[in-house]
């Protein structure tokens, strides 16, 4: 009966995609670090038990009103409701038993359901025993308000806030995987403990001027010793005594040190995934940036150019790039770019203005494009493409532009063979020597200029070099060049009347055309 | 004697750089690796092994001889310089033009004798900033400047008969005459530097200078035959 029933629920489960996607959505939420939203769930909790705990504290002396009591039970149930979502959402009950019906047909075998039943249960119970889910728990209990001791136990709730807060995460992740060096050392601890405490017992008893009257003052005695505290309130008075008290104060100091070294080697191995996370809930609070994949020459160069007025997130596999990215006061993640994870993470660049594929692999920069493209139609995605055979696949993937950096050493290289002279010119106007290169003035309502002919402007006083207008329609007798959506026209007469967003294409320095473009307002 | 032009380093910028340079050019693709030259030939490129650490090597491949010009692609650094000065010490005259690939290596690479140095990817970087602050510019620049289409950046070496000669910058009809953008000048008389036109428009034009000018390929030649 009970078999046939979880059969049915199973069946219906497997079909049934809105209690999956519901069921994975509140999973993400309550595990996934880097789940969105999960930084506002993580702030209400944290904030739902320190004011609880603050409530707890606070009404304990001052009557606080008679709000306390619902407050507490509103507090209380989304504890409960937090509880039993984890539970739920702990295990899949339904894919153990479809799993062992694949099983089962596929071996023309019975169901086994006692498996079923074993593996349900040991999930569950995993759940229930692990050390997070029991402070969930005992934070739970003093429901039942009249023991003064369950109570208390709502000081729990302030364990809680390992499940909340990265930092205390971090800090229990360290002490769950030293465990067995932690299990060694509490054993040795309470061993050299009881050892001490029962010679101290044995030779201190009898002694008539020790203060040791019990076993209980001598484990006391023991372990204010071993943790190097000494109060000083029980002394040994027996010459077996003081050399007991010696070598549990020389037991204590490297028990602390080793402690100490365990904690330190911990946080130190665990180093770099800190940081990351760190810097993942950096990337969460920024609401945009420039994403750059491959912190290589290119990405260094363009990062450079970002820093002043933008927030540039950079992903890279290299260890030392990723240094140099962070040293360079970029938000710089170490990881692969490709990795879906890590783009889930980073919100699939829905926060980025632009995308940057830089790395010095096709794949991976054809990888991230279209996983970008995909949730995102829009963010312009500019690709760097080592094999020319590649960039039409760049573009079929999502890339706005793809540039490869052999075929820029190609063009100027060619140009250098043909004109030795006008190379020069060029490499002037695509490094921006001494502040020179084109620049794109675009003519508004608000210039003196519109209405006016090109015969009127002054170039040669603000030293800059017309090379022709750029304009939304296209002209008549004259011999366009598209640029994008525009027409380029080509050193246009000077007879030609200026209109509204028109631009006017000049080679010079930036600041003097800038300054021009100025004086025409 | 026929002019070559050498790539060292058989490896997809070289390919690149063969496949742009083109029909008209003579390109040898050289490497010190025997089955990148063997790839390189594969692909149906003119390519030989030759070892960059051997003089000997270097001038049976013809430096020193047929090549007048040598690209330098090698991947590191320090092989492109120690290239360079090997190459230099046997032809004083040769052009080298020489990738860089961290940019505190451009004064080594000058300093061993590099006629020029490019960093593809700060040119990458420089170019995909554009493109993001500025599209139509890079456009224009790939339209006009790289492309090699109907707009071309020309050179006009002013001959001592030109009519150009001693007229000043700013006052010569002919390029507008011609529909000519006048971008800059090299100037035989100030060491060959080349200076852009807008700041020197006083300057007076001298035969053996250079001029670098914008146009349509037809309107170039009607003003080399207009000034000639």
């Amino acid at each position: 009966m009970l078999n046939a029933a979880l059969s049915l629920w199973s069946d219906w489960a497997c079909d049934n995609q809105t209690y999956q996607a519901l069921k994975r959505a509140l999973k993400r939420i309550l595990t996934d670090q880097h789940a969105l939203g999960r930084l506002w769930f993580d702030s209400f909790m944290i904030l739902l038990v320190l004011s609880s705990v603050g409530v707890l504290v606070l009404n304990t002396r001052i009557s606080l009103g008679a709000w306390v009591e619902p407050f507490e039970w509103t507090v209380l149930s989304i504890f409960i409701v937090e509880y039993l979502m984890r539970f739920w959402t702990c295990s899949d009950v339904h894919n153990i038993v479809a799993q062992e019906r694949e099983y089962a047909n596929y071996h023309n075998l019975p169901m086994r359901w006692s498996q079923i039943w074993k593996g349900i249960f040991q999930q569950k119970w995993q759940f229930l025993t692990s050390p997070l889910s029991i402070i969930d728990l005992l934070a739970i209990l003093p429901v039942y308000r009249p023991l003064r001791l369950f109570r208390l136990l709502l000081l729990f709730r302030i364990f809680k806030l390992f499940r909340y807060s990265r930092v205390l995460t971090y800090f229990s992740t360290i002490f769950q995987e030293k465990k067995v060096e932690l299990r060694m050392l509490l054993f040795v601890f309470l061993s050299v403990i009881f050892i001490s405490a029962t010679i101290l017992y044995e030779f201190e008893s009898g002694h008539p001027e020790s203060n040791v009257n019990s076993f209980f003052d001598a484990i006391y005695w023991s372990l204010v010793t071993i943790s190097t505290v000494g109060y000083g309130d029980i002394t040994p008075s027996s010459v077996e005594g003081k050399t007991v008290t010696m070598v549990l104060i020389v037991f204590g100091i490297a028990l602390v040190s080793f402690f100490t070294s365990m904690l330190v080697s911990g946080f130190n191995a665990r180093r770099h995934e800190f940081t990351h996370s760190r810097l993942l809930s950096e990337v969460e609070r920024t609401t945009e940036f420039v994403l750059i994949c491959g912190y290589g020459r290119i990405g260094q160069a363009l990062a450079s150019q970002f820093t002043k007025d933008q927030r540039v997130v950079v992903i890279e596999q290299d260890l030392e790039r990723v240094e140099l990215a962070r040293r360079n006061g970029t938000i710089a993640l170490h990881g692969d770019a490709s990795d879906e994870a890590m783009l889930d993470a980073i919100g699939m660049g829905k926060k980025a203005t632009f995308v940057l594929c830089l790395t010095s692999n096709d794949v991976t920069n054809l990888f991230v494009t279209l996983s970008i493209r995909q949730s995102n139609a829009e963010v312009p995605i500019y690709c760097r493409v080592n094999s020319p055979a590649n960039a039409h696949k760049m573009k079929m993937a999502g890339a706005t532009y793809a540039i490869n950096p052999y075929a820029i050493v190609a063009e100027v290289g060619r140009e250098y063979v043909q004109q030795p002279v006008a190379f020069k010119a060029v490499m002037d106007i695509l490094t921006s020597q001494n502040n020179l290169g084109i620049e794109a003035i675009r003519v508004s309502k608000e210039h003196s200029w519109l209405g006016h002919s090109l015969s009127e402007l002054d170039f040669t006083t603000a030293r800059l070099i017309f090379l022709g207008v750029l304009r939304a329609a296209p002209l008549a007798d004259e011999q366009a060049y598209a640029v994008g959506k525009e027409f380029f026209y080509f050193n246009l007469e000077r007879d030609y009347v200026l209109q509204d967003k028109d631009s006017i294409i000049v080679v010079g320095d930036y600041q003097n055309a800038r300054q021009f473009a100025k004086r025409a307002l | 004697m026929s002019h070559w032009i050498a790539i060292f380093g058989c490896h997809d910028m070289g390919y690149e750089l063969a496949r742009t340079l083109g029909d008209g050019q003579k390109v040898v693709l050289l490497d010190h690796v025997q089955c990148r030259v063997e790839r390189a030939r594969t692909l149906g490129f003119t390519a030989f092994v030759a070892d960059f650490q051997s003089d000997e090597a270097l001038r049976e491949a013809g430096i020193g001889g047929k090549i007048s010009l040598l690209f330098t692609l090698l991947d590191k650094d320090s092989e492109n310089v120690f290239l360079i000065l090997s190459a230099r010490a046997i032809d004083q005259g040769l052009r080298i033009l020489t990738i860089a690939e961290y940019s505190d290596s451009y004064h080594r690479l000058y300093a061993a004798g590099a006629s020029e140095v490019v960093d593809p990817y700060e040119l990458s970087a420089r170019r995909i900033f554009q493109m993001i602050t500025r599209p139509q510019v890079v456009e224009i620049i790939e339209q006009a400047f790289l492309s090699q289409q109907d707009i071309e950046l020309v050179e006009f070496l002013v001959p001592a008969d030109s009519a150009l000669v001693t007229e000043r910058l700013g006052e010569v009809e002919s390029f507008n005459a011609h529909k000519l953008v006048l971008l800059g000048i090299l100037m035989s008389s100030h060491s060959h530097q080349f200076m852009f036109a807008a700041g020197h428009l006083d300057y007076r034009i001298q035969s053996e200078d250079v001029l670098v000018l914008v146009g349509r390929d037809q309107d170039f030649r009607a003003f080399v035959s207009s000034v000639s």
